[in-house]
């Protein structure tokens, strides 16, 4: 029997899982604290907008963000059995959940100082998995991408006779 | 209207079942499944196999390559052994051919077919006729049993499952793959102590008692150079625990422990040379 790819498969499900859940806990307080950093810059999907009364737009540019995460072996394994069952992969729901708040930060990082975001859209791509003789041996990673139309207004100063 | 930021409470899109938690549901679930089709399929094995026909085990035994044998002297000698245990054994075993291999293990080997090998190196260490008696008829014992048909099986069930699980992760092989073999090898553990029981019954009926049924595995077990595995990755019982066993019984089934043990021939140790 083969012993040492059992040992290995232990040694790399134990680093899976302490590894990921210590980065993935370190992301999710670095995600609620920019987050609540940024809270006061709304975000909308709505594509039209009145200018406000008073304003006028100064500059209107697209906005992104994207973050790739990967997933980690424990994860993974846990994915790799819920193919036999079917079901929620719940073990995956946390990678594509830190994707899109990330990359929702980042596009806010980029549209620092704009009233607004319009139309904002999220896509997610999965990425570096090969496909090696029909096994999934590649890495696992998922990518989101955020992007959106920010839009400066400036004040429009009540002209002087 | 206003808009008012508000921080979200919690998170409706993680699922907050602990992740170990899933691991040990997924875990036993595939397990259960696994060892279930397992079972079912050497249930089904062990159901089928009385029922197969001799002329079909000696057609299977034909495609298995069988090895030369040599020290015809020998051969012919645990032939004659093997009939006049025949005549005492609790079950018929079907005819048996005997041979000697050249071999640098202290082995035996019951091969489908009725076709059963002692290597020259067992040959040279036994001690007496009923030692070399016991490992006979636990040879048998196997062809009685059939176990070689079982093993065939229960190979094409390991084959089977193997299969269903190439397509899956790497990963679920390396968890999967050792649990079934450890049932197999649980399954290989019992088939060999019912051999034993079997040589044991026809050496007491043979010899009206069970000297030397325990000193091939005395033997063993005092050699240092056969390292053992812990028990759980053995296809054999372990030799001390045997010895045991067998020991048991002999005090408690047949109230039959040690007599006089039959000598072997004064010829027992000229070997043809190895042929070229």
């Amino acid at each position: 029997m083969d012993i040492s790819g059992l040992v290995i498969f232990v040694v790399l499900m134990a680093l899976g899982y302490i590894a990921g859940t210590m980065a993935e806990r370190k992301h999710y307080k670095s995600i609620e604290r920019r987050e609540a950093a940024m809270l006061r810059q709304p975000i909308v999907t709505y594509e039209d907008m009145e200018t406000p009364e008073g304003k006028r737009v100064r500059k209107a540019k697209m906005v992104t963000g994207s973050a790739v995460i990967s997933t980690d072996y424990f994860k993974r394994f846990l994915a790799s059995l819920r193919f036999f069952f079917g079901g929620r992969v719940k073990s995956y729901e946390s990678l594509l959940d830190r994707a899109r708040r990330e990359a929702i930060i980042r596009m806010k990082q980029e549209a620092v100082g704009a009233k607004i975001i319009l139309g904002m859209r999220i896509e997610t791509s999965n990425i570096g998995s090969s496909n090696r003789k029909g096994k999934n041996k590649g890495l696992g990673a998922v990518e989101a991408l955020a992007y959106g139309t920010a839009v400066w207004f400036d004040e429009i100063r009540p002209q002087t006779p | 209207m206003k808009y008012v930021p508000k921080p979200l409470e919690g998170n409706v899109n993680v699922s907050r079942t602990h992740p170990l938690k899933e691991l040990l549901l997924l875990c036993g679930g595939v397990l259960g499944l696994v060892l279930a089709a397992y079972l079912a399929l050497g249930f089904a094995v062990d159901w089928i196999v009385p029922y197969v026909p001799q002329e079909l085990e000696e057609k299977i035994a034909a495609k298995i390559p069988m090895p030369p044998t040599k020290h015809k002297r020998h051969a012919e000698y645990l032939q004659q052994l093997a009939e006049s245990l025949a005549e005492n054994a609790p079950n018929d075993a079907g005819s048996v051919t005997l041979g000697v291999m050249e071999m640098g293990e202290e082995n035996a080997f019951a091969l489908p077919g009725g076709r059963i090998y002692f290597t020259r190196r067992l040959l040279e260490n036994v001690g007496s006729e009923n030692e070399l008696a016991m490992i006979l008829a636990h040879e048998m014992g196997h062809c009685a049993n059939r176990d070689h048909l079982r093993s065939i099986g229960r190979g094409l069930t390991m084959a089977l499952l193997a299969s269903f699980l190439i397509n899956s992760d790497d990963a679920v092989e390396y968890f999967i793959g050792p649990s079934i073999t450890l049932g197999h090898l649980s399954h290989s553990r019992k088939r060999e102590e019912l051999a034993d029981r079997h040589g044991l019954e026809t050496l007491v009926a043979t010899y009206g008692h069970g000297g030397g049924a325990t000193e091939f595995f005395s033997r063993i077990n005092d050699n240092e150079e056969y390292k053992h595995p812990p028990k759980y990755l053995s296809s054999h019982p372990a030799p001390h625990k045997r010895v045991s066993y067998l020991e048991e019984s002999l005090a408690e089934i047949y109230g039959a422990e040690e007599g006089e043990l039959t000598p072997l021939p004064d010829w027992w140790d000229e070997w043809e040379e190895k042929s070229p």
